[in-house]
């Protein structure tokens, strides 16, 4: 049992963060094994190896002579295994398809011992921190582009029967990772190339991560059993000190000869999927780059026309509603009918009131049973599914959820509408009708549908098991 | 509700009978220049504008000194004389149903102040003006009770005939003596924009400039629209208490005055009533820890931060050696003695004494010394940074209600700058508009006079203008200026008595 290895978060700064698994291109390499891709997981196992031939019968009765040489295809005890290891796979990533890597590890520990004759495979699979290998048989999980190869034969605990057999929890390599199941293929897979699911034959899979800079990684927990956490031997691999600044445009292809590990460059290109762009490092210090430098602007006009009154500065293009009100003195729009600013509580009936427009304030809000309030800006339309009426999705009405469990409230109740400075409630026939009273009342009165009522403040409505409350700071008292 | 009409009627389209720049720049007015610029004028002896309970308390004196309705004309936007008072004190937690913070003769409908509210009460109430205030609390008339007997002696007097409705814009010295005072009426009401009302006096009784809500209030409301959370005690905030009712919450609660007593009184009512969990925080800038005063015999008793007096100000102003003092004094000195007797305080009542001090006990009521600095929204609630004398805190509250309600300058007011800008007024050591011992406003006799009265004359030689009782002295003074001028007969004995019969009987006057 190896102690677990904690790498000095200090030594190493998390710069590059873990791409997720399943925005990652898989590119299948042509050949006759499998490779399989699930989410969270991606497995290439041998096809049909390590079985032998069945018998062939010599009396296979209606299909005529037999042919000469082997059978294209034939049936193999490998290939159950293999069925039976995709299924597990399959199994572990339906149980947690972000981060299957840790208990996919136990589960092939719980498994291998027990069947034989398992086809040699690799699979990567994703942790929370990065990626989990395990390697059976001729399986290899390499980065040609830093020169990076993991086998089977590095593992620390082989399996008991003696085979070899490799897990491990690996940091992302800032290249492409290629697994095979012992197949060579010379022919890389076209640069479009990506398999996002399922079961495919081929030689091998190419998993092209570019690293997504700048996300700090977690720091790496305790491992459990065997495995040792972040322990890739060759060491440029495991948290580089400094981002990889991935190229602007695809690459053009490089046989991975000659890798440069401060720029590599991927061998499978374009991604299919939108990555940020690299945080670039700036200091504040240089002399801004020329494109960045802004060109002096023109000094701001000089105001010498008065400035029309606070309420109206807003510009048209403040897609509010507007109203007709009165001005207080200091500018304040307010209802004709107040005798004091909502906002700054100056008398309005001090100076001639002129009627002026601008954009309308909140005209007061509903404080329901539960304490919740809702300030009255738009119109509103209540009810069980308010946001499934056609006055939602066209007119501009704002959907207001009324939870009610007694059921009473019907899908389209109510609507409130904003009327200049009133406020309106119309009953939109629902079920089990609305009841309003007024502060004072002692009785409730029923709101025939369709007819609207003017909420004053303080007036209470009902609909099925809930009420709430119109207050206003507009508008009498 | 048609919009867009209105406001095309407002743009500027010239309507007959509208001020000129001319008229707007000139100090005085000939008739020339008022017949060129289209607007009609009206002869009248005697104007007052304002219409709220300051204007009604004079014509009030003045009817029952004998002048008839047509020498009188109230310019008013207000419906009735009591609608702002009423709006106020309801909203700040004084409905009809509760006692307003005024004395038991101090009658706006009843100018010999007998019998006083409390005798009308009933006999409950007698006892108790006669052992106040050393063996029980003062008495108080309930607001409602004020409102209905105002009501009753306004068609007594027949004060609806003298009403014109409309907005004043000016008053300006007329060239030959008297006064124009510009009338607004409502749109439609006239044929014309304005209308001059040529007159010998003037009265002007417009109250409070207006309330002026603290600055960072009204920062929060511009920056995050938001008028349902921290709201001025002044204004309507039934919704806080509508929220506090369906879900427990914290209240911050800042002011040392009346209204902040009554809004407590109002939370933990409610809290009492309604088996309420709200929790109140209570936010002074001045702490008061005990009594104060600059000597033993001006003192206030003060505990527990607040400052406690009976009325606005202290009893003697209206009567004894104080109003006596005041009368005397101007100036620097007068300012002086205005800052020594003001501050804020609220009447002593035994029931928000036990209130607070069970609040107290219990844990939920709480007193933090300091000032806002900044409000937020955050979430459903507010987040309140304040600079305390435990140093800077922050917590969040649902709902805050500011009870500072402070006086705007008078300049705030239209009327009022233009008085000061063209027709000659000053301010007084304090202020506010500067008016002598008989209120006429000094500076703009013009072969007649302007009065003041009311809150915009706050600093004169009579303190306590802004009261009911203040008011009913100011229209005797004005009322016995205008008898030595010649426009009434005084009041004396004979006709008082008489009159006093009618106001018993409810006879029309």
């Amino acid at each position: 049992m190896t102690p677990p290895v904690r790498t000095a978060p200090a030594a190493a700064p998390p710069a590059v963060g873990v791409p997720p698994f399943d925005q990652v291109a898989v590119a299948v390499v042509p050949g006759a094994d499998l490779v399989v891709r699930l989410p969270g997981i991606v497995l290439v196992v041998a096809a049909g190896t390590s079985a032998p031939a069945p018998a062939r019968g010599s009396a296979l009765g209606g299909w005529g002579a037999a042919p000469a040489g082997e059978p294209a295809a034939r049936p193999a005890a490998g290939d159950r295994r293999a069925g039976e290891l995709v299924a597990l796979c399959r199994r572990v990533s339906a149980a947690g398809r972000r981060a299957p890597g840790r208990r996919l590890h136990e589960e092939l520990r719980a498994w291998l011992p027990t069947a034989t004759g398992v086809p040699s495979f690799a699979l990567a699979a994703a942790t929370e921190e990065g990626l989990a290998l395990a390697l059976l048989g001729d399986g290899v999980a390499e980065v040609p582009d830093l020169g990076l190869r993991l086998t089977s034969a590095q593992g620390e605990q082989p399996l008991p029967d003696g085979r070899p057999y490799l897990d491990r929890l690996v940091a992302w390599p800032p290249a492409a990772l290629r697994l095979s199941a012992g197949a060579t293929s010379g022919t890389a897979p076209h640069p479009l190339a990506d398999l996002e699911a399922g079961v495919v034959p081929g030689a091998g899979a190419v998993l092209s991560a570019a690293p997504v800079p700048g996300t700090p990684t977690a720091p790496a927990p305790p491992s459990t059993g065997g495995t040792v956490v972040a322990a890739v031997p060759t060491p440029p691999v495991v948290r580089p000190s400094t981002p990889p600044v991935p190229p602007a445009h695809p690459p053009a292809r490089s046989s991975g000869s000659a890798p440069a590990p401060p720029a590599p460059s991927a061998p499978v290109a374009p991604l299919p999927v939108e990555l940020p762009p690299p945080a670039r490092s700036v200091s504040f210090l240089d002399p801004p780059a020329p494109e960045e430098v802004e060109p002096p602007r023109p000094p701001l006009p000089v105001v010498t026309e008065p400035q029309p009154p606070g309420a109206l500065r807003s510009d048209e293009a403040d897609p509010r509603p507007r109203v007709a009100g009165i001005l207080c003195k200091n500018g304040h729009l307010n209802d004709p009918r107040v005798l004091f600013c909502a906002q700054c509580g100056i008398r309005t009936t001090q100076q001639t009131a002129v009627p002026v427009e601008g954009v309308r304030p909140p005209l007061g809000l509903l404080v329901f049973d539960d304490g919740a309030t809702v300030s009255l800006d738009a119109d509103y339309l209540l009810g069980r599914e308010p946001e499934t009426d056609p006055r939602v999705r066209g007119a501009g009405y704002r959907p207001l959820l009324v939870v009610d469990h007694t059921g009473g409230v019907s899908r389209h109740h109510a609507e409130i509408r904003l009327e200049g400075w009133d406020v309106v409630l119309t009953d939109i026939g629902s079920a089990n009708g609305t009841l309003f009273a007024r502060r004072g009342d002692l009785a409730w009165t029923s709101l025939i549908p369709g007819q609207p009522v003017q909420l004053l403040p303080g007036t209470t409505v009902r609909m099925g098991g809930r009420q709430f409350t119109f207050e206003s700071p507009h508008g009498g008292y | 509700m048609s919009e867009s009409p209105i406001a095309q009627q407002h743009a500027r389209t010239p309507r007959p009978g509208d001020l000129t720049d001319r008229l707007v720049a000139t100090d005085v007015w000939t008739d020339q220049m008022l017949a060129e610029a289209g607007i009609p004028v009206v002869d009248v002896p005697f104007v007052t504008f304002g219409g709220g309970i300051g204007s009604f308390v004079t014509v009030d004196y003045l009817r029952i000194s004998g002048v008839p309705t047509s020498a009188i004309r109230v310019l008013t936007p207000l419906r009735t004389p009591w609608e702002s008072y009423e709006y106020l004190t309801t909203v700040s937690q004084i409905p009809r149903s509760e006692r307003l913070r005024s004395d038991s003769q101090s009658r706006p409908d009843n100018i010999w102040g007998f019998p006083s509210y409390a005798i009308a009460e009933g006999p409950k109430q007698w006892w108790n003006v006669f052992l106040e205030p050393i063996f029980t609390r003062y008495y108080t008339p309930r607001a409602g009770h004020a409102f209905t007997a105002m009501e009753r002696e306004m068609h007594r007097i027949r004060y609806p005939e003298m009403v014109v409705p409309g907005q004043v814009r000016m008053v300006r010295r007329r060239a030959g003596g008297g006064y124009f005072t510009i009338l607004t009426p409502p749109e439609g009401a006239a044929p014309t924009r304005r209308i001059a009302y040529r007159s010998q006096w003037v009265h002007v009784a417009v109250g409070y400039p207006g309330l002026k809500f603290l600055p960072d209030l009204q920062r929060y409301r511009q920056r995050y629209d938001d008028f349902a959370r921290v709201v001025n005690a002044y204004e309507p905030h039934e919704h806080v208490y509508e929220r506090l009712h369906r879900r427990p919450g914290t209240v911050l609660v800042r002011g040392g005055g009346i209204v902040a007593s009554r809004v407590l009184q109002r939370l933990i009512d409610d809290r009492d009533q309604r088996g309420l969990q709200t929790q109140v925080v209570h936010l002074f800038r001045t702490y008061v820890a005990g009594a104060h005063g600059p000597s033993v015999f001006s003192r206030r008793p003060g505990a527990d931060g607040w400052a406690y007096q009976g009325f606005n100000y202290p009893k003697s102003v209206w009567g004894g050696q104080l109003k006596q003092r005041m009368r005397r004094t101007s100036g620097e000195e007068r300012a002086r003695l205005y800052k020594e007797m003001g501050g804020t305080n609220t009447p002593l009542r035994d029931d928000w004494l036990e209130q607070l001090a069970r609040g107290r006990r219990e844990g939920w009521y709480r007193v933090v010394i300091g000032q806002i600095e900044d409000m937020r929204p955050v979430g459903d609630l507010v987040e309140v940074a304040a600079g305390t004398d435990q140093g800077p805190q922050l917590g969040t509250f649902d709902a805050v209600i500011d009870c500072t309600g402070l006086e705007a300058d008078i300049r705030e007011h239209r009327v009022l700058a233009d008085l000061l800008d063209h027709s000659g007024a000053g301010r007084n050591p304090v202020g506010r508009l500067d008016v002598g011992t008989d209120f006429e406003l000094l500076g703009t006799r013009n072969g007649g006079k302007i009065y003041a009265s009311g809150s915009a004359t706050l600093g004169g030689p009579f303190p306590g203008v802004d009261t009911f009782f203040g008011l009913q002295i100011a229209a005797q003074e004005i009322a016995d200026d205008l008898a030595r001028q010649g426009f009434v007969q005084r009041l004396g004995p004979g006709r008082s008595t008489s009159q006093w019969w009618k106001w018993v009987r409810n006879t029309q006057i």
